[in-house]
């Protein structure tokens, strides 16, 4: 509660100082001797492992336009947010910046970012429509459009530990992708096994209800509409898992951010994770990765809702913004996209990017070939569930924290689905 | 009491087993981290029940904190931050301490009760106004603009205050009969009874300014002025992050503090001690 207030805080006096400061000048990026410099500010991606690749990139478009010098700048990975509402508030935001959809949609409405449907209305044919619509935003005073280049696109199956399924009582060869399935299996451990839960997911995520039948939010984006009978259904079955105990106390805590310790101790039998995650596993707990077996993500309708999107945004104080667009959209061409995505186990966005003969032929003997198999499944059909604006500070830690009390019995699914629909109506028209 | 000594009680025995307790809960978590930062690519990092002795023992972590951070460069700028910290600390808090624990002016309450009230300012409230006037300075993206905000603090006025205040009256009217004026009774008579806590005082700036990093990560950009608690948030990998890597960067962060504690520590118990009032 009191970090999505201070959110709320910093973001709201961004948006208040952005046009003071804006006519004060804005970067200051140089100049004169026709060298047309911009700022490319990525998130948490300069590391032993991209940076060879990112500084290739700039290389070879330098390389392209000798007149334009590229400053590539990257955040670690905590604070993000707090500092790209000052860089705007400051009139000191990069030319491109690496952000998600939420995270951008702050600035969107503070005028700091272009709208780039109205900026460059042929970028859109180069996208996959579900990225296109996933940069896009609408409603509540923003001008529709898209706000950034759809960038990587990360997704990811289930994983499960094969070793705790037989112990409790399942089939490891038949793993659970249907609700009904899913909450079944969850009765099914409760039955045979004390200590091991089934997963974490609890219904605090978009996902959890839009796969389960629900409706996030009415097509206008002037009202939420998340609390109808599919999405009160699906949180009391959550509740109801609960009660069985299906899922960990400790994941009522919204800040809790241990899931993957959990699963790889081996007190959950399953976890929602990403394509790379495998990986991970392996380095860190090599027992557990021999035991381990991949589904697809949860869902009654057979698509993902849980895909998310990485987009760059353009600054709208950019001095060569000509120069920022064509760069973001050669970061963001498809075989760039590629290049990155076989890198970091992620998906290209652009056009053409999953039909690329890396994706044609994916070796599933390992865990992480499976891993990317379903993924791309996931990423082809799927799509994002999360609308950019139901942000950390203005509805989504708060749906938390509701889900929470109702767990522990404080309230109903109703009600904690009734207050976090109307909290969140009260803040779109902010 | 020299008999009691001796013997063993049940009331030794409770004791040593809390101050064992006592131990373990605080020296655990440190001895858990550098087992952790020296294990291999061979050892489960998540076993249960967790184990401390790696099987696969490696200094490779440390080889590559040190490669993918420049930690000297870095450390040299959180120095640089920490050192003008202390200083400021130091001297405005002992010099508005006097001011505010032993000097009868007006409006004495009210500056007091203005500085206590920052206090509870968080720092996302303030960042943005804050940052245009360090830019506004032209300050912006240097290591003098890191130490600005964090020159003085109301927590440390407040400690020298009540420092100052602790002071007996007696001592210092002995001096103004003895002709001395107010600055010879500010160095000479009162801040020799308050070196405990300026010490404390400079050990918190020490240690704030070395584990500050959202105001850091606001004011710099470019990446040669970082401090070492920004470097180190690098080692969080955006998509897997090995905790191996990131318990290795921590511990190479702390070398500083323990060294810093180790020299310190005397006049650190003497301050804490020297709270209450002398006889």
């Amino acid at each position: 509660m009191v970090s999505s207030m201070k959110k709320a805080l910093a973001l709201t006096g961004a948006a208040a100082m952005l046009l003071s400061v804006a006519a004060c000048g804005g970067n200051d990026a140089g100049e004169s001797d026709g060298v047309k410099e911009i700022t490319f500010q990525t998130w948490n991606l300069k590391n032993d492992k991209y940076t060879p690749y990112f500084e290739g990139l700039i290389e070879a478009y330098e390389e392209e336009h000798p007149d334009v010098k590229i400053n590539w700048a990257d955040q670690p990975s905590d604070g993000y947010e707090d500092k790209l509402s000052t860089q705007a508030a400051s009139g000191e935001l990069p030319d491109i910046v690496d952000g998600g959809a939420s995270i951008l949609y702050g600035l969107a409405k503070a005028g700091a970012l272009m709208n780039l449907s109205a900026e460059v209305p042929d970028a859109e044919g180069d996208y996959y429509e579900g990225a296109w619509a996933g940069a896009t935003m609408t409603g509540n005073g923003i001008e529709e459009g898209a706000y950034g280049f759809p960038w990587y696109v990360n997704d990811g199956p289930t994983y499960w530990n094969t070793e705790l399924m037989k112990q409790c009582g399942l089939d490891p060869d038949a793993v659970p992708t249907t609700w009904d399935e899913y909450f079944a299996a969850g009765k099914t451990i409760a039955e045979n096994c004390d200590g091991v839960y089934l997963a974490t997911t609890m219904g605090s995520n978009t996902e959890d209800y839009v796969t389960a039948g629900a409706t996030w939010m009415n097509d206008d984006h002037s009202a939420y509409t998340f609390n109808d009978e599919a999405g009160v259904k699906q949180l009391q079955n959550f509740i109801d898992l609960y009660n069985e105990g299906g899922i960990p106390p400790e994941a009522l805590d919204s800040s809790w951010s241990q899931q993957s310790d959990f699963f790889q101790r081996g007190s959950l039998v399953a976890m929602a994770g990403s394509a790379y995650s495998a990986d991970g596993f392996k380095q860190n707990s090599p027992d557990l990765y021999e035991k381990l077996t991949v589904g697809p993500r949860i869902t009654n309708d057979g698509k993902s809702a849980s895909v998310s999107y990485e987009l760059l945004g353009i600054s709208s104080q950019s001095k060569y913004p000509d120069v920022a667009i064509d760069f973001a959209r050669f970061v963001t061409n498809a075989e760039n996209q590629v290049e990155f995505a076989k890198q970091a186990a992620v998906f290209p966005s652009a056009q053409g990017g999953l039909e690329d003969e890396y994706y044609q032929d994916i070796d599933t003997s390992t865990l992480e070939g499976q891993a990317l198999q379903i993924t791309l499944d996931q990423v082809k059909n799927g799509y994002s569930s999360r609308p950019a604006e139901f942000t950390d500070a203005n509805g989504y830690k708060y749906l938390q924290q509701q889900v929470a009390l109702a767990m522990q019995g404080e309230q109903t699914a109703q009600e904690a689905l009734d207050k976090t629909v109307e909290y969140s109506n009260e803040r779109l028209a902010r | 009491m020299k008999i009691a000594g001796k013997r063993i009680t049940v009331g030794k025995v409770v004791q040593y087993l809390i101050l064992i307790l006592m131990f373990v809960v605080l020296v655990g978590p440190f001895v858990w981290e550098l087992s952790l930062s020296l294990k291999g690519p061979g050892d489960n990092v998540y076993a249960v029940p967790p184990y401390i002795i790696p099987k696969t023992p490696t200094l490779e972590n440390y080889v590559d904190v040190f490669r993918q951070v420049p930690v000297a460069h870095y450390m040299l700028n959180s120095l640089i931050v920490a050192c003008i910290s202390i200083a400021g600390n130091i001297i405005l808090s002992t010099m508005a301490g006097y001011a505010l624990g032993r000097l009868k002016w007006k409006g004495r309450g009210l500056v007091f009760a203005i500085f206590m009230g920052t206090m509870v300012i968080p720092l996302e409230g303030v960042m943005i106004s804050q940052f245009l006037i360090v830019k506004g300075m032209g300050l912006q993206n240097t290591l003098v603009s890191v130490a600005l905000p964090g020159l003085v603090t109301a927590m440390n006025i407040l400690l020298m205050t009540n420092a100052f205040k602790s002071i007996p009256m007696e001592l210092e009217e002995a001096a103004m009969v003895d002709g001395a004026n107010l600055w010879q009774r500010f160095f000479r008579i009162c801040v020799p009874q308050v070196k405990g806590t300026m010490t404390v005082v400079g050990i918190f700036a020490f240690v704030g300014a070395w584990n500050d990093f959202l105001w850091p990560l606001i004011t710099i950009s470019d990446e040669n002025n970082y401090t070492l608690t920004l470097g180190m948030n690098r080692l969080k990998g955006l998509f897997i992050s090995d905790p191996r890597l990131i318990a290795a960067g921590a511990l190479v962060s702390l070398i500083p503090i323990i060294i810093f504690f180790c020299c310190f520590q005397r006049y650190f118990f003497r301050g804490l001690e020297a709270g209450g009032l002398k006889g």
